[in-house]
């Protein structure tokens, strides 16, 4: 297998960005621009205008922060396993030219959309210092669940990345299975509205664990649960586990089939 | 302020423990090995961070 690439990951990155918007006049610009329209959605529509409030909140910028805390992190993730479904398909020529460690080509999606994160969050912030909201120390957690989050991308990405080689529909069946997962995780919504049979479903979903915890660093003041966070580590880390070492017996025929 | 020291420390520690795995460790264990010191790293954020503070502070009464 070839080495992991620092300076590949990176250049493709770099190229990943100025592909998705060349040709226009304002280029990178539009990388910050987006995110600040999300946001603008996010907190003037649904919590402004909309009137979204949170049960037992009378704060007027609650939903708003749920929401944002929410949806910015799913983009990420949801993202990052869509784009590594088919990201051996796309790059098969570099693939065909130049011995390229197959991963390192997960690496470069999942620095990109950490990237646009970023910028999202920046805009996030200005409007938390805008509206007088106050900061704790719960908050320095935020980009280690981010990071968790993102491993388990990694490994669903890797997974679905490998299988979707040999079998081209996955790419459509894992568009359809974030879909669903979105409006399974209380991300728009918040979990108390749910009946109580799909609260009890509920704890078995990742997304629900990791968004719960953005929920209430951010919106509750509180600490993530611990518990959940400590099996759900094991289990991210476990599926990466397997989705490499998957990966790594299928290899050889990856390469032979693109 | 504990909080980000400790933060500061456990991160500093796993990278010189990896660095030093990744050096002297046969290449095909490295991948294995780096996951195995994410999730221990991960687990003793998300396992200590939240007990620090009150656990510092029963530390400091008991020694006071």
């Amino acid at each position: 297998m070839a080495a992991l690439s620092a300076n590949l990951i990176w250049d493709l990155t770099k190229r990943d960005f100025s592909e998705r918007f060349a040709g226009s006049v304002l280029g990178s610009v539009w990388a910050f621009i987006w995110p600040l329209v999300n946001l603008f959605i996010y907190i003037v529509i649904f919590g402004k205008f909309m009137g979204g409030r949170l049960p037992g909140s009378s704060d007027i910028y609650a939903y708003s922060i749920y929401l944002s805390v929410g949806l910015i992190p799913w983009m990420a993730f949801s993202n990052s396993i869509s784009r590594s479904s088919t990201v051996f398909l796309d790059k098969k020529n570099i693939i065909s030219k130049i011995d390229v460690s197959l991963p390192s080509l997960l690496v470069f999606i999942n620095l990109s959309e950490t990237i646009t994160f970023i910028i999202s969050n920046v805009f996030l912030f200005a409007f938390l210092i805008a509206t007088g909201y106050e900061f704790n120390t719960k908050l320095l957690l935020f980009p280690f669940i981010f990071y968790l989050q993102q491993i388990l991308a990694f490994g669903l990405g890797l997974l679905s990345a490998t299988l979707t080689v040999f079998l081209r529909d996955l790419k459509e069946v894992v568009g359809i299975i974030l879909q669903l997962w979105f409006w399974f995780t209380p991300i728009v919504y918040v979990s108390s509205i749910l009946p109580d049979v799909v609260k009890k479903v509920l704890v078995y979903n990742p997304a629900f664990i990791i968004t719960e915890s953005y929920h209430r660093i951010f919106v509750f003041d509180d600490y993530p649960v611990i518990a959940s966070m400590i099996i759900l580590t094991a289990i991210a880390h476990f599926i990466l586990f397997v989705s490499y070492a998957m990966f790594r017996a299928l290899e050889k025929d990856v390469r032979d089939f693109l | 302020m504990i909080e980000t020291l400790f933060l500061i420390t456990w991160t500093a520690l796993f990278l010189m423990i990896a660095y030093m795995s990744w050096v002297k460790i046969a290449k095909h264990f490295k991948i294995y090995l780096m996951m195995l010191y994410n999730w221990l790293y991960l687990t003793g954020i998300f396992l200590m961070f939240p007990k620090l503070r009150h656990t510092v502070e029963y530390l400091y009464e008991y020694f006071a």
